[in-house]
Order: C-alpha cells, then structure tokens, then sequence
C-alpha cells in the first residue's frame, strides 16, 4: 500500500474527492480549513487578511497499482489551474491493520 | 457548515427566501398609501376661553395670564402663544414634533383644572382642541348654478355635503356662499310705534303662533286616538295674517306693520368660481385619513352625486390636493427607474458580463422592496423622505454584491469550480462587506434617534437605508453566491459583438488605471507638494465659498396653487369690496394665462360655516384661491407669479393689508419673522412699522406683513345708566333691544321638507342705514313708554383696540416677510438683523429672528452634533476593522473634501445649505470613506505580502482603480437624476441629490491620490521611528 498526502487549495475538494473515486479509491482522512504554504512559490493558504485563502489536506492509503494513476490526475489538474496551488507526496506503507 | 456553504448548497431554499421577501414587499407596495411628508402628527393644542363682556386687556390681564402661568410648566412645550380679544383668549401650545399628543393633552387638561378655579366666576370653561398640518383643507370645490341658485344650500347640503361626508376619511365639509334661506319679518319702527308693538313682541307673538303641539292621546270605543294641534306655519304668506296686537281695540295683523319676504340671509359671504357666482365647498379630511386615498373617495362619489344634481348645478375642483403629491410621487418614481436604469448600465459596462450584471442588479428591487415592508408595517406612507431614501440607497446597495462577485470570479479566473468558488471568496471578503455596511450603519442609524421635526424627516430615511444596506448584505452573502454558483462558468465564451463593444472599454480603463499608477507613482515620491496642494484647495474653496454661502431651512416646493386674502379699510361696504375682487379677478384672469380657476369669496362667513370662520372674513376682506396648474406645463413658477400679484397689489392704494400665499404648511415660501417683545403698545407698533418699512424696501422680500392689526373704528352706543334705571330698564335690556332691532329676533324656525330656516324680525333696511337710525331706536321703559336711543344714550364713532398677541408669556407684534425669488433664507435674515441693528430700540423691549430661521438653527445645531456622532462612530467601526488607529485615521481625511465637493457643489448650482444638504453631508461621511477602505485595505495586504510601502500603494491604486470608479459611478450617477431633476416636486430633493453627487464626485478624485500619498508617508515614518528603535535596541545590547 502506498500513502499519499495531498495538500491543496480548499477550492479543489470536490475535484479531488471524484478524482480518488475515479482510481477506485474510497477511503481518505481530510483536514478542513487548514494553514500551509509552498516551498516552491506560489500562494501561501493562510486564511489571514493578507492571505485569505485556506487549504485543505488529504491523507489517503491506496493500493499501489493506482497510485501513479492518481499522481498523474493530480498533477494534470494541478497544471490546468496553476494559481490554485496542489501538492501531493506519497510513502510506502510497511504494515497496516 | 458555514453560511455560504449553506447557501450555496440550497439554492432552493435561499432563492426561495428572498422571493417571499420579494414577493411581501411587493405585497405591502400595493397597499401602501401616499403623502407628500411623513405622518407629522398633531403638535399643536388649542385652549379657547370666553369672557363675555371682558376687553382685550381684560383678557389678557384675568384669563391670558394666570392660563399662560399655569400651562407654562407643561412638559415639552416649545412655544406659547396667545391671542386675547374681545370676548375671547386663544392660547395655542405648540410642541416639538413626535410627541404623544395624547399625553400632553392630558396635561394641558391637568393644568388647565388647577388654573381655572383662580379665574373670575363669569369665565367659560376652557375647550382644547388638538390642531394639526392635516387639518387643512383636501380639497375645494366651487358649485354654480342658474335656475337653481335659490335652492342651492339645500341642493348641496341634501345632493353633495351628505353623500360626501359618508365617503371614508372625510372629516369635515362646510358650504359657503350658497344664499341660505331665511324669512325677514322687516317692521317699519314707525308703525310699530304708533301702535305700541316692539320687535320683541311680534317675535315672541310669531313663536307662539307657530306650534305644532301633540295633545295625548283618547280612547273612543276600543280604539285610541292620539290628539295633536298643528298649526305651525305651512307658508310665510300664513305670516302675514297673524295678529301681533291690537289698538283700540282693532285687531293689527302683522302685514299692517311689517312685510315678509321669504328670501335669503342678509349678510352672505359671496363666493364667484371663473367670475360665476356660487358656492364653495370646503372639504377636510380626518385628522389619520390619507389625502390620496380621501381625495380618490371624494371623485368616485363626485360622479355618482352628479347625475343626481339639476343639470344647470355645475360642480367644479378648484383645488385638489391629492394632484400635487400624486405627481410628486410619480416625479420621485420615475426618478427611482431612471437610477436604477443608470446603475444597470455602469455595472454592465464594467463588468462586460450580463450574467454578473443580472446578478448584482437583482439585489437593488430586493433590498429596495423589503424596505418597503417596513414602511407598511410601521404604518409609513410613501413620501418624498422614503423615496428619496430609496433612491439614496440604489446607488449603493450593488457595492456588496460588486466585491462579492468580483471575488468569485477572480477565484474562478484562477480555476476554481463556481460552486467551491463562490463559497471560498465569499468567506474571504465577508468580513470586510460586513464592516462596510456597518460603517453605513453608523451613518444611518444614528439618524433615527433624532427628535423634532428633523426626526420626524429622517427616522424613515435612517430606517429605510439601514434596512436596505442588511438585505443587500444578507444577499451578498447567501443570494450572490448561490447565484454565482449556477450562473457564472468558468473560460465564457465571448461574442464577437461582446468583443467588438468592450474591447475599447477595457482599453480605456486599463489605460486609466496605467495612467493613475503613474500620478500615484510621483504623488508617493513628491509626498509634501501633494499634501500642499490639497490643503490648499480646501483652504481655498473654504475661503472663497464661506463668505457667500447662503442658508436656508427647507426648500420651497411649486404646489402650483395660491391663496390671496386682501384687505379694504374696515367698514368698506360690500358693493365695494365686490366690485374690486371682480376688477382683480378679471385683471388676473386677463394677465396670468396660467391661472386655470380662480375663486374669490368676500363678505361675512356664517357662523355655522366652521372653516369660513376660523379664517379672516369679513365686508372688507376678499380671499381668493387660483389653481396654476402643474409645473411642467407652465413658464413661470409659482413663486414669479405670486410677486406679480404682490406687486400689483402693491400699487393699489384702497388695499390696506394682502397676503399671497403660495402653499401651505411644509415647503411653502421661506419666510422671516421678526418678533417684537415688549408691553407698551405705541412703542411696538413704532418700531414694527419702522422695520416694516425698510424691509417693503428691500429686494429680498416680496411682502411683509406685520400681525398686528390697527384699531379699527366701531359705533358704539354708550347708554347713560341713571336715564336708563328713570325708565326702569338695565344695560341688559336695552343692549338687547338694540340688537333685536339691527341685528333681528330668531325665536322661531319656518319648517318645511324636515329642514328649519330661521324666521327674523328686525327693522326694515331701510331703517338701519345711518348714525340717525340707530339714534332713533325705539326702546321701551318698564311702564312700556317709549324712549328714543337719543335720549338715553350717546352714538359715538370710536375705536377699538387691536387683539393683543403674546409669546412665551410676553408681548409680542411679529414681522412677517416672504422672501422674493432667488434670494436664500439667511440673505434675508442678514438684511433684517441690519435693521434690528440699526433701529432706535429701547431696553425694555426685545426683537428677535423666529420662523423659518429658529427652525432651520435648532435642525443645523441638532444635525451638526449627529455629524460629529456619526463621524466618531465611523471611525470606531473602522479602527476595529483595520484594527489600528492610524490607518482609519489616514481615509478620514477624505471627510473634509466631501464638504469642499458640497461646497463647491451649491455655490455652482447657486443653492443655499439646507436640512436637506446637510443630510446629504452626513451620508457622504459614510460613502467617501468607502473608497478610502477598499484602497486602503489592499494596500496594506500589499504591503503585508512583502511590497515596500511606495509599490504596494501604487500597485493598490492601480487595482483598486476599477472597483473605486465603479462603485462611485454608481452611487454619483445614482445621484443625478435627483439632482438635476425638474418634475413635481424636485426643489424638495435636488439639493440632497447635488450635495451627495458633488462631495462623492470631488472628495474621490480628491482622495484618490491624497489618501495613498498621506498612507505612504505615515507608514514609512512609522518604519522609520521602528527601524530606529531596533538600531538602538541593538546598540544597547
């Protein structure tokens, strides 16, 4: 199994929820409304008056034979709408119950 | 879930909300009733107390004054003032508006029982009347007839009064003019005297002869039968053959000293419609009737009642005064689609997009209709204050859903979904649409805790705008979004018209936008010559419009309806006064081709005609009413007009005294009162003459007329007690015989067809036409001889001493003079105080400015100390906002250029400050620092993204350029319409329109460049004194 945690622009949530349905990916864990910027430019997500925007996180384990299926949604969709700002890594998982 | 996930995601039920609030205001719109002005309510208490017998003075001393000490302490009283005359004291109390009349009058009665028990035995009763603005008459109508004029007091009482009076809402119709029937027993003194007969005797005689009497009743048999005598007169021949006396012992019939004549009242008030003798009707309405809807009763009943009426009875309005606040209304209507049409259109060309324009525009009816809500359920009317409200808030209600939408579609540009678009960026902006609108808040509210007049005005205003500005944020907030969500798509495809239409457009505001970045790029860098030429432009415009600012109180409205009362001599006959209201009345017919009628009454009212009496009549008084028709169909106002009647009446050396009324209550003329305190009678009437004469003299005024009449020359017959008591008759007796000789004996009615006419008997005319008959009166003693008036009593011409009028307790002569067109309130204030400055006054008596002038000093203190509230509240909120002292403090300064804008705005229009100017002022405290905010805001989120402070401000300007102008374009077109409209009714809100077009318009191009400049210099002082604080914090480590 593989880990992916994807941060993202609060904005996607929906996008990305029928993204992980699409590559047969039910489960996840979500933070709503959290804090975070990049390291590579781009927005920071503050949700203050000088950033307004919020982001959401995803934590999601998925089998890996759609994990680079998902990383190439992610990352077309992160392309198509740049500003928006998308980040997503992912991790082997040694065990699991 | 937070709101705008809520909304967005139940687009059924928010759109659902907003069309029930929609769907109730439309709801209450249709119920609501029209007005010119907001409910005023009664301010006014009159107390009327008789002493019969007692003088002026007399009143004054033992009725006026110990009712003045006593009502004195009655709480909120404004003023007091009274009128002692023969006979009668009239105290009238007037009291700040808004009050609970009922309350008071409850007081005033309190008072009134502790103060009556001091006065003298032989004193009335004291009777309140509560008097108010809707006690004036609704509307006039004149009614002539040919054939019929005879019969027409029972015409119209029976066909017209009746069914009129059962319409809803009306209060009060009173005939004039219609000859009353009346039988005149006229005697011939002579043959009464030779006989032995008085008056006296054949009116008593003729009562007693004319009885219907029931009997009881008998049984006959086993029926019961009721006995009656009926012998009142059938017919007033019947008259002639009733025996008033005998003489040795010869039966004397009345004809054998008198004849009848079944004919009309003596004295009449004549009334003449378009020169055609009639009558007029008089119709008030009750006190919470509304005129529209009363007025609307009155013409549907008009119809019917004049089928029922003889064909030669001619029914015509001669004034109507439903017509004047329809066309007003519809004036302000028209004035709402326009601004709305206006703002439509600004929207659209910004935004270039239809489906955003849609969106935004659709909260304008929304907010505007749920205010409307409000007016119903508080009872409210639509009035020229609510209107002008709604068309204030047009402008600005889009605001909220600009930012709004604004946002949504740059979060969607950037490639967010509209729907998780609409609810992020809505969550984004929603604190500072919130803060904006409380800023407009603290403007609007704080007006609906003004009291007086001016409270009156603007709690709806305040209200009205309050309510809008909440529903238009509650629908930035849900509405907006939701429709966002539907309706906005991300990457529109545009047409090719769309392309053809706003590619020019967008150039020329990005050219803009470029153009202002650069002026704001040096203004930032030349910080001390910006701030320079600002203060100097305020300085300037200060120094050059303060001198010549003219003030006023509230502008005066074209009602297109004038009301003339002149004033002969006393004692001039009634053929004189006759024959010169017909002179006039064809004169002006001839020369003003915009009078449309033209009435005139003269003569003495009747008793029983309560609105003919209350006003001035009599033989030497002609009052006429002219109707000028609306004001878009003629040239010259009705201002112009009424000084061409002043002037004409000017020149006419019989007129004693005129009085060309040009409207009644609110907005009629401006005028200046002078009122002069002091007891000594002489005294006061010189100096009111005196300043009467200068101020005629003047161009500033068009009339002035000062209260107190001259003393007006009377017969009086002075009886000597000690020859009266040798013939055994009392002051009492003989008094009243006078009068039953010139003024008739009613001891009995002729009865026919349910009605009573009076029958009097009294001296023939002819015997009553000089000093000599009244000498040769024939009185009887006790022993029933007969005694000449001459020989018991001296017929002296004197005269009789003016009514006295005081004020707040002392006395008073009041100046009245009506300002000429074109000349403002305070022009005229400033020519009279030269006068009072320069006139011989001595120390014991006072003169001082009241009217319009007190008014309008009591609105402009009372509004000045809201404008200092309301710019501390808006700095409250908006501190809170930034959370800083400073940055609020920096848009502040846009406040001082709204009032150059203002300033400069009424001395190019030619207008004076008014109320509704300085309304106007204070909402541009809350609209001018907007723009401040929105810059502002973004420069600081510039700053705070790493900008230094010279580019953040530049790049702020440059963004913010477009939704500045935007929301300025709307709220100053908005504006314009009123300002420069003409229709029925505009003098009233076009300087509420100028004000705020001109204080938004200067103060943001004003502020555009000075509040980033003076932003820039402070927050870079600011770094600087921090970075020196961290230097030396680290040279101390």
């Amino acid at each position: 199994m593989t880990g992916i945690f994807i941060a993202y622009n609060q904005a996607y949530y929906t996008e990305i929820i029928e993204l992980l349905e699409k590559n047969y990916s039910k489960g996840f864990t979500r933070w709503n409304e959290i804090s975070g910027r990049g390291s590579r430019g781009g927005e920071p997500h503050m949700g203050s008056h000088t950033w307004p925007t919020f982001n959401d996180a995803i934590l999601t384990f998925v089998e890996d034979e759609f994990v680079d299926s998902i990383l190439n949604d992610l990352h077309e969709l992160d392309t198509k709408t740049e500003e928006l700002g998308l980040r997503a890594f992912s991790w082997k998982i040694d065990k699991t119950i | 879930m937070s709101l705008y996930r809520t909304s967005v995601n139940k687009p059924v039920t928010v759109a659902l909300i907003f069309i029930t609030v929609a769907i109730l205001g439309v709801f209450s719109l249709m119920r609501l009733s029209t007005n010119l002005f907001p409910d005023m309510g009664e301010n006014t208490i009159i107390v009327v107390t008789s002493y019969s017998g007692a003088s002026a003075a007399d009143i004054e001393t033992n009725v006026t004054k110990p009712l003045e000490n006593s009502l004195n302490s009655v709480s909120n009283l404004k003023h007091m003032s009274t009128t002692s005359k023969e006979n009668i004291s009239v105290i009238s109390l007037e009291f700040e508006y808004g009050i609970d009349i009922a309350e008071a009058t409850n007081d005033v009665r309190d008072k009134l029982d502790i103060a009556t028990q001091a006065l003298p035995d032989a004193v009335s009763t004291p009777t309140i009347f509560k008097f108010s603005m809707e006690d004036m008459p609704i509307m006039l109508m004149s009614a002539t007839a040919e054939e019929s004029l005879n019969g027409l007091d029972k015409i119209l009482d029976d066909k017209v009064a009746t069914p009129l009076a059962r319409v809803n809402g009306v209060g009060t119709i009173s005939v004039s003019g219609a000859p009353k029937r009346e039988i005149q027993v006229y005697v011939d003194p002579d043959k009464l005297s030779a006989y032995g007969i008085t008056v006296e005797s054949i009116s008593s005689t003729l009562a007693y002869e004319n009885r219907n009497t029931p009997a009881g009743t008998i049984d006959i048999g086993s029926n019961t039968y009721s006995v009656r005598v009926e012998k009142e007169f059938k017919s007033a021949e019947e008259m002639l053959n009733v025996i008033v006396g005998s003489y040795n012992n010869a039966p004397i019939y009345l004809k054998d000293v008198a004849t009848v004549n079944d004919g009309e009242q003596e004295r009449l008030q004549k009334v003449f419609s378009n020169g055609q003798q009639g009558a007029m009707l008089t119709i008030q309405k009750q006190t919470d009737a509304n005129t529209v809807q009363v007025v609307k009763g009155i013409k549907k009943e008009l119809k019917k009642i004049q089928k029922d009426l003889p064909s030669d009875v001619q029914l015509n309005i001669i004034i109507d005064g439903s017509i004047n606040i329809i066309d007003t209304i519809n004036s302000l209507k028209d004035t709402i689609m326009i601004t709305f049409l206006v703002v439509m259109a600004v929207v659209f060309i910004f935004l270039g997009r239809w489906r955003a324009t849609v969106i935004i525009v659709l909260s304008i009816p929304i907010s505007l209709v749920a205010s409307v809500i409000y007016l119903f359920a508080t009872g409210n009317t639509l009035n020229i204050i609510s209107m002008s409200a709604l068309t204030i808030a047009i402008g600005m209600v889009v605001d909220d859903a600009i930012v709004v939408l604004e946002n949504i579609a740059s979060h969607i540009d950037k490639g967010a979904k509209p729907k998780e678009a609409a609810v992020h960026a809505t969550q984004e902006v929603s604190i500072s649409v919130i803060a904006s609108t409380l800023t407009m808040l603290a403007v609007f509210l704080p007006l609906t805790m003004v009291d007086g007049i001016i409270g009156i005005f603007f709690k709806q205003l305040g209200w009205i705008v309050s309510i809008i500005m909440i529903v238009s944020t509650s629908a930035a907030l849900t509405l907006v979004p939701m429709m966002c969500s539907k309706m906005l798509k991300q990457n529109p495809r545009s047409h090719r018209w769309h392309k053809i239409l706003f590619t020019p457009i967008n150039k020329a505001l990005d050219g803009l936008s470029k153009g202002y970045g650069h002026v704001i790029a040096w203004a930032v860098t030349h910080r001390k010559s910006v701030v320079f030429i600002a203060l100097a432009i305020f300085v300037a415009t200060i120094a050059l419009t303060i001198p010549n600012m003219k003030t006023e109180y509230l502008p005066s409205m074209d009602q297109g309806r004038l009301s003339i009362s002149i004033e002969l001599p006393v004692g001039t006959g009634e053929n004189v006064t006759g024959q010169l209201a017909k002179e006039l009345h064809d004169k002006y017919k001839a020369e003003i081709p915009e009078i449309k009628m033209l009435n005139y009454s003269y003569g003495v009212a009747d008793e029983d005609n309560a609105f003919a009496s209350m006003n001035n009549n009599g033989t030497h008084i002609i009052s006429m009413n002219a109707d000028l028709g609306r004001k878009s169909e003629r040239n010259r106002s009705t201002q112009q007009i009424a000084e061409y009647i002043r002037e004409d009446l000017k020149g006419n050396p019989i007129i004693k005294k005129y009085n060309v009324g040009t409207g009644m209550g609110m907005g009629g003329a401006a005028t200046v009162k002078l009122e002069i305190y002091g007891y000594d009678f002489t005294t006061s009437d010189r100096i009111a003459n005196a300043l009467r004469e200068d101020l005629v003299n003047t161009p500033q005024f068009s009339q002035v007329i000062v209260s107190r009449d001259e003393y007006t020359p009377e017969y009086y017959v002075d009886f000597d007690r000690e020859k009266l008591k040798l013939n055994g008759i009392d002051i009492t007796t003989a008094s009243t015989m006078v009068r039953n000789r010139i003024n008739g004996s009613v001891m009995t009615f002729f009865r026919e067809d349910g009605d009573e006419y009076n029958i009097r008997v009294r001296y023939a005319p002819e015997f009553r036409q000089g000093i000599d008959d009244i000498e040769n009166i024939i009185l009887y003693g006790s022993q029933g001889q007969s005694i000449r008036v001459k020989d018991v009593a001296k017929v002296v011409e004197g005269m009789t001493p003016p009514k006295i009028e005081r004020k707040d307790r002392e006395r008073v002569v009041t100046i009245t003079g009506i300002l000429a067109t074109g000349y403002a309130l305070s022009e005229g204030v400033e020519v009279a105080q030269e006068f009072i400055e320069k006139a011989e006054i001595p120390t014991e008596f006072m003169v001082k400015i009241g009217g319009d002038y007190e008014n309008q000093q009591d609105s402009f203190s009372g509004l000045f100390l809201l404008l200092v509230l309301i710019i501390i509240l808006v700095y409250v909120v908006m501190a809170s906002q930034f959370e800083s002292l400073l940055d609020p403090f920096v848009i502040m300064f846009s406040v001082p250029f709204a009032i150059t804008g203002v300033l400069i705005g009424l001395a190019v229009h030619d207008m004076a400050l008014g109320v509704m100017a300085m309304i106007g002022i204070l909402i541009l405290v809350g609209i001018v620092v907007k723009n401040g905010i929105v810059l502002i805001d973004y420069a600081i989120l510039c700053h705070d993204r790493g900008m230094d402070i010279n580019t953040a401000v530049i790049t702020a300007s440059r963004q913010r350029l477009r939704p500045i102008l935007m929301t300025t374009l709307t709220t100053v077109l908005g504006m314009v319409p009123m300002a420069i409209g003409t229709g029925e009714g505009a003098e009233m809100w076009n300087g509420l329109g100028i004000t705020v077009a001109w204080g938004l318009s200067i103060s943001t191009l004003i502020t555009l460049i000075l509040i980033p400049t003076l932003y820039a210099a402070f927050v870079s002082r600011r770094e600087r004194r921090h970075a020196r604080k961290a230097v030396k914090l680290n040279d101390e480590n």
